[in-house]
């Protein structure tokens, strides 16, 4: 069983090295909230006291519980230049740069550290690697240690979440070192959280939280979320094929990986070209519109033609407003011209 | 030395997130900027939704030069002379192949499924287009049912499968696997990966290494729900891998970019 793997969230790390310090109050909020996923071996770590600019604000590394370690360690002149992510992440632990496969083979044998935690930063290019030969070569560096490792896969080839996921459950007790969003070109943490459910390998997770952690992710500074990003996205369950909202209809599975609840979303049906009759009926059911199968179908033809003409979706209001036209069109028509509203 | 050809789904599938809809000046524009980038094929849409689909497709098949163009039809007789209709390059026939699918949402059984295929690939080949195939629901398909039915497509002259991880579920390893099964038939292997837990990228690469000759893209990932794997993002990660140039399909996406974002305003969304 895959119960001791651990997932390091390095949001804040990731925040600081693109020079946005959260507040303590606001990095201690995210911590909580980060905890509340109810996942025992996922920790938030701390940036090192002294490596923002802001030396009235103790970090409180010190307090936080293992694996870190002690290797915090405070610069006596400040930085010119802001330090880089592998840089803070190398102040709280131990840490080997290797940008690519290819580098590993530089590194001496035995290049980690006897025992404690240890990160490997880079290795983006790993998903087009030979598998034996990376395997080898970890093997050869780890032989005869105890160190853990925790690999930081970056994303410059838009494959670290899929390395994160490969390697969390390619063993047992394993560690992967992660953020929000992805944010700084590491994994990002929801996909790898949102994964780890899919695949089985976190039974205990509850991820109700993260349009929370998306909301302070903002306030602390983090970059924009598109609205398509994947698991925290807004439009991510906004659906409007027909063909996918009538399979959601019968039977949700179908077309959602899980249920939006499980992230504290809900699913929302968009109205406009690609729309079915079924999801008039549903959407009429939604905003208390009575309708019979033979308005639908007007109602629908009406929906495809206006988003056609204004090349877009339509919202609420305009679906209501369609709605009442082809009603009133047609009570004119059975009650000899007698508009409706 | 592996190697693959781009399936461009932009038109199709890309429109289908809420929020988009081309007109038929907008998807000229947009094949225009794709076949310009080298893409192999792209899919154009689905004539079986009318008239005006049918113009559109029309259309981007005379504005290609070099890209061949493929429909995109449910499993029946109907949406092939829609098809045909249009005059594509390649006729694509969608069925879904996870038990799910064919139970719960074409209430229909496997063997009757399968008779339903061969009846219409038939039909489509008859007439002399290039049929392909795409299996969706491949993720979540009984290995032999998949199996059944790649042979049943080798059978009747269709000449490639395409693997839909239509939830975006799969990850790398499951993701090869499928691709190593699929491909024991003796097809051409298409991977077509969505984006729902950021993996589409990771998936179809590995699909590349796994020996699928063909990858679906949309330009800037567009799609349902969290997207399709992204042309340029692709092209950028597995350079190696495709004929298109990192910069071409950049230079795509950023010329397509005020019209694909025209359509993601917020109001739809919250």
């Amino acid at each position: 069983m895959i119960s001791r793997m651990r997932i390091l969230d390095g949001t804040l790390l990731a925040l600081e090295a693109e020079g946005m310090r959260p507040t303590a109050a606001r990095a201690a909020g995210w911590r909580r909230a980060v905890a509340g996923c109810g996942i025992d071996s996922l920790e938030t770590l701390l940036p090192p006291a002294g490596a923002g600019d802001s030396p009235d604000r103790a970090s409180p590394v010190a307090e936080s519980s293992s694996p870190p370690g002690n290797a915090a360690s405070r610069r006596s002149a400040a930085p010119e230049r802001p330090p880089s992510l592998s840089e803070l992440i190398a102040r709280v632990l131990p840490t080997t740069v290797v940008p690519s496969v290819s580098a590993l083979a530089n590194l001496a044998s035995g290049a980690f550290p006897q025992s404690g935690w240890h990160c490997i930063y880079g290795l983006g290019d790993a998903l087009f690697a030979d598998r034996k030969t990376l395997a080898r070569s970890i093997d050869s560096l780890s032989e005869g240690r105890e160190a853990l490792l925790a690999p930081c896969f970056t994303n410059e080839r838009g494959c670290a979440t899929a390395l994160a996921v490969e390697w969390l459950l390619g063993g047992e007790d394993r560690a992967a070192l992660v953020s929000f969003a992805g944010c700084g070109g590491l994994a990002a943490l929801e996909e790898v959280l949102a994964a780890l459910l899919v695949h089985g390998g976190l039974p205990a997770a509850d991820l109700r939280g993260l349009p929370e952690l998306t909301d302070r992710y903002r306030r602390m500074g983090g970059g924009p979320i598109p609205p398509a990003k994947a698991v925290i996205g807004e439009a991510i369950f906004s659906v409007e094929s027909g063909i996918h909202v009538d399979g959601l209809w019968k039977s949700p599975d179908l077309y959602e990986l899980f249920p939006p609840e499980i992230v504290g979303r809900e699913r929302r049906i968009i109205m406009g070209k690609h729309s079915g009759k079924r999801a008039v009926l549903v959407k009429c059911g939604a905003l208390g519109l009575p309708v019979t199968a033979d308005l639908a179908e007007r109602v629908l033809q009406k929906v495809k033609e206006e988003s056609a003409r204004r090349k877009t979706s339509l919202c609420d209001t305009d679906f209501i407003a369609l709605y009442s036209t082809c009603r009133a069109g047609k009570d004119e028509k059975e009650e000899g011209g007698r508009a409706v509203l | 030395m592996r190697f693959c050809k781009i399936v461009d789904t932009t038109l199709r599938d890309g429109e289908q997130a809420p929020g988009h809809a081309f007109s038929l000046d907008d998807k000229v524009f947009l094949a225009s900027l794709l076949d310009g980038a080298g893409v192999y094929q792209i899919e154009a849409g689905v004539p079986a939704m009318g008239r005006d689909e049918q113009d559109a497709v029309c259309a981007v098949k005379d504005a290609c030069k070099t890209a061949v163009v493929s429909t995109w039809n449910r499993l029946t007789e109907e949406d092939v002379r829609a098809s045909v209709a249009c005059h594509p390059d390649i006729i694509h026939l969608c069925l879904p192949v996870s038990e799910r699918h064919i139970t719960r949402k074409l209430r229909t059984t496997q063997a009757a499924l399968l008779r339903q295929f061969s009846r219409v690939a038939e039909y489509a080949a008859g007439r002399g287009y290039r049929v392909t195939a795409g299996f969706e629901d491949a993720s979540r398909a009984e290995v032999p049912f998949l199996l059944q039915a790649a042979e049943t497509a080798k059978r009747h002259g269709i000449e490639r499968i395409r693997l839909s991880d239509t939830l975006g579920m799969l990850r790398p390893s499951s993701a090869a696997l499928l691709v190593r099964t699929a491909r024991e038939v003796g097809l051409p292997v298409e991977m077509h990966a969505h984006n729902d837990l950021g993996m589409a990228l990771a998936n179809s690469a590995i699909a590349v290494l796994a020996g699928a000759g063909f990858i679906d893209t949309t330009l800037l990932g567009i799609g349902e729900r969290a997207g399709n794997c992204g042309l340029g993002a692709f092209v950028a990660a597995c350079r190696e891998y495709t004929a298109i140039s990192p910069l071409q399909a950049r230079k795509a996406e950023r010329l397509a970019l005020p019209l694909l974002s025209r359509c993601r305003q917020r109001k739809f969304f919250t």
